[in-house]
């Protein structure tokens, strides 16, 4: 993809000393929904705001459907913003709030009514038209927020965690409400949030964020499957990461472990070896095949988490790995304190370079 | 932290008292003193005597005239300042230096501060001199001993009031509801009409609230920058109190002045709450 709809060239932002966005560069297909995903800190509020137009940036340019933003004040941006503590105007209705933007670009008042109606519908919030959002919970501030955002037809909308003031079961009904409502508009939606599985569930695409810089983009598969590097591994998902050294032979040595596998690594170098929690078995009794390795262990502690449970279990040579179940009832129990055998698929493994 | 029920009572009994005996006792003595005659019998004797001619109506228009136009410049002159040390100096250090910049003539005293402006506004004055040197003038203009002399003096102390009223209100206002403006579409001026100025709604009433009540009882600067040739309702009643020692009259005078006031400040908070905008304002 290299005809993005929105381009991030190389783009850089310092406080000082302090490197905030280190050389970032992104595209973005017209109507597709990316997540910005890292820990606190990381600058995806910054990088939202610096398309947004709050944020002058120090290099770099940032191109929305081939034209410069640089010099483009926010107002004049075809970009429109939820912010992460809604920013509703308290001495406006919602009905005034959502108008405000058409109202600016020049529209008469039949018009702005009857937008206005059309995008509080949208989401919901048709009945509330008259009240002023001091008289409205959370979820339904964010509502009002979303229908303004939207009420100027923006090409692309920028999220910064809408969802984070939510409770748990209104965040996921909403996570679902905002996917769906993003391919009825067919609106380019760029999403922050430091919620993994937000950006799982919803995205098309995730950019994951290391201090600064993108570590990794790509669908929220590859992204969990093909991770780039150890931090992506670490931060999406659950993770085996075992230590390990290559061999002479291009095979892999964990502890005791030799494994043949694929990677690009020199001899003698350093790499992580990643193993999902659910792609290991854990049974009672060796398993004849040879596409699978295993690895004789003792059970430690079992977590009973509801559709799934946790094993953690130590093997011989003394690495700690965690394996994934699901709970069916009246399987053949593991207990705490077992011998048992963990086994993965050969191919279910990766070595991360980096 | 709870405050037990004793401290709390001497909390609060303290000041409550404090406030009896220095402001209301005095105030009922006034208000009494006014019902009287000077033999102590019960009479409106002396509010006839107020509304009697056109004298003392006439001295409270001044007086009123001049304290609108002073709060009214005040707010011009004040909300300016106060956006600009809110919203456009950046370090926190410079926007102290402004607020103590601002605060500046309430430094100095009164008398000491009115006698400046006379030196200023005089007919040699500086005014006069440079308004001469330019040529905008041929003759020295009537600046000193006017009503203008008196708005000037009393502008001169009542901005701080403003602008000290309004930046804190300026400062509660929350950043992203002005980037929420710009990114809907609206530009700066836009941003501001419909933004940050009606949101800022509670400290323009409050601050002029308090540059008006201000004004009306203001006595020295009235009195000095005037000369004597224009009277306002503090001068009249400080004539009634110190020289002619009617003591019954001045009381009635007092009243009469609060009274006005105080329907004057009831409508303007009618009018404001009339407003969609303004609504707010004055809940808050
Ligand atoms: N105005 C500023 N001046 C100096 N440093 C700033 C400023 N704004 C942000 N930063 C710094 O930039 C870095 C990135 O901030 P940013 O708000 O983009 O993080 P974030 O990824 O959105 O974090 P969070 O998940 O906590 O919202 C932080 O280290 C922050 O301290
Ligand atoms: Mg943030």
């Amino acid at each position: 993809m290299n005809n993005g709809y929105i381009r991030v060239e190389h783009l850089t932002k310092r406080y000082g000393d302090l490197v905030v966005l280190n050389d970032i560069s992104l595209d973005v297909a017209e109507g597709e929904f990316l997540a910005l995903l890292g820990p606190s800190g990381c600058g995806k509020t910054t990088l939202l705001r610096a398309i947004a137009g709050f944020v002058e940036f120090s290099e770099g340019d940032i191109r929305i459907d081939g034209r410069s933003m640089k010099r483009l004040p926010p107002n004049r941006r075809p970009v429109n913003t939820v912010f992460q503590n809604y920013a509703l105007f308290p001495h406006l209705t919602v009905a005034q709030n959502v108008g405000f933007g058409p109202r600016r670009a020049g529209k008469v008042a039949a018009e702005v009514a009857s937008i206005v109606e059309e995008c509080l519908s949208t989401v919901g919030m048709a009945a509330y038209g008259e009240r002023f959002p001091a008289q409205l919970s959370g979820g339904q501030q964010q509502r009002v927020a979303l229908a303004r955002a939207i009420a100027n037809r923006p090409k692309v909308l920028l999220l910064d965690e809408p969802l984070g003031a939510l409770d748990l079961k209104l965040r996921k009904q909403m996570q679902i409400e905002l996917k769906t409502l993003q391919q009825k508009l067919g609106i380019t939606f760029i999403f922050v949030t430091h919620d993994q599985e937000e950006a799982l569930v919803m995205a098309d695409r995730i950019a994951v964020m290391d201090a600064g810089r993108i570590a990794q983009i790509g669908s929220g598969r590859d992204i969990y499957h093909a991770p780039a590097e150890r931090y992506v591994a670490d931060f999406i998902g659950d993770a085996n990461l075992l230590a390990a050294t290559v061999a002479a032979d291009g095979s892999l040595a964990i502890g005791s472990l030799s494994i043949a596998a694929r990677h690009g690594a020199a001899a003698g170098s350093k790499a992580t070896y990643l193993l999902r929690p659910e792609a290991i078995r854990v049974d009672h009794a060796q398993d004849p095949s040879a596409d699978f390795v295993s690895l004789p262990a003792c059970v430690q502690e079992i977590v009973f988490a509801g559709g799934i449970i946790r094993i953690y279990a130590v093997s011989s040579d003394g690495q700690e790995i965690v394996a994934q179940q699901t709970a069916l009832a009246g399987e053949a129990p593991i207990a705490v304190g077992d011998e048992v055998v963990l086994s993965w698929h050969r191919d279910s493994g990766r070595v991360l370079t980096k | 932290m709870r405050i037990r029920n004793g401290w709390a009572a001497l909390l609060v009994g303290v000041p409550l008292a404090f406030m009896a005996a220095f402001f209301l006792v005095p105030f009922f003595v006034v208000v009494m003193a006014s019902f009287q005659t000077k033999d102590g019998a019960w009479s409106l004797a002396n509010y006839a005597r107020i509304l009697g001619d056109s004298y003392y109506p006439s001295i409270l228009y001044v007086t009123f005239k001049l304290s609108l136009i002073a709060t009214l410049v005040s707010f011009v002159i004040g909300y300016p300042i106060a956006y600009y040390i809110v919203n456009v100096v950046r370090s926190r250090m410079a926007r102290r230096i402004c607020y103590i910049l601002v605060i500046m003539p309430l430094f100095t005293s009164n008398i000491v501060r009115s006698f400046g402006w006379m030196i200023l506004l005089g007919r040699q004055g500086l005014v006069n001199t440079t308004l001469m040197t330019l040529g905008l003038t041929d003759r020295p203009m009537p600046i000193l001993f006017t009503e203008l002399s008196i708005i000037i003096g009393l502008t001169y102390i009542l901005v701080p009031f403003m602008v000290l009223t309004v930046a804190g209100v300026l400062q509660t206002i929350d950043k992203s509801l002005v980037e929420a403006a710009l990114d809907l579409g609206a530009n700066r001026f836009v941003t501001f009409a419909k933004v940050t100025f009606p949101l800022s709604l509670p400290g323009v009433v409050a601050g002029s609230l308090i540059v008006f009540t201000l004004a009306v009882s203001a006595y020295v600067v009235p009195s000095i920058m005037s000369g004597g040739r224009t009277v306002v309702m503090a001068m009249s009643i400080f004539e009634q109190y110190g020289s002619l020692f009617d003591f019954n009259f001045g009381a009635a005078l007092a009243v009469g002045l609060l009274v006005v006031t105080l329907v004057l400040i009831a409508l303007y908070l009618f009018f404001i709450e009339r407003q969609p905008a303004g609504r707010q304002a004055v809940r808050s």
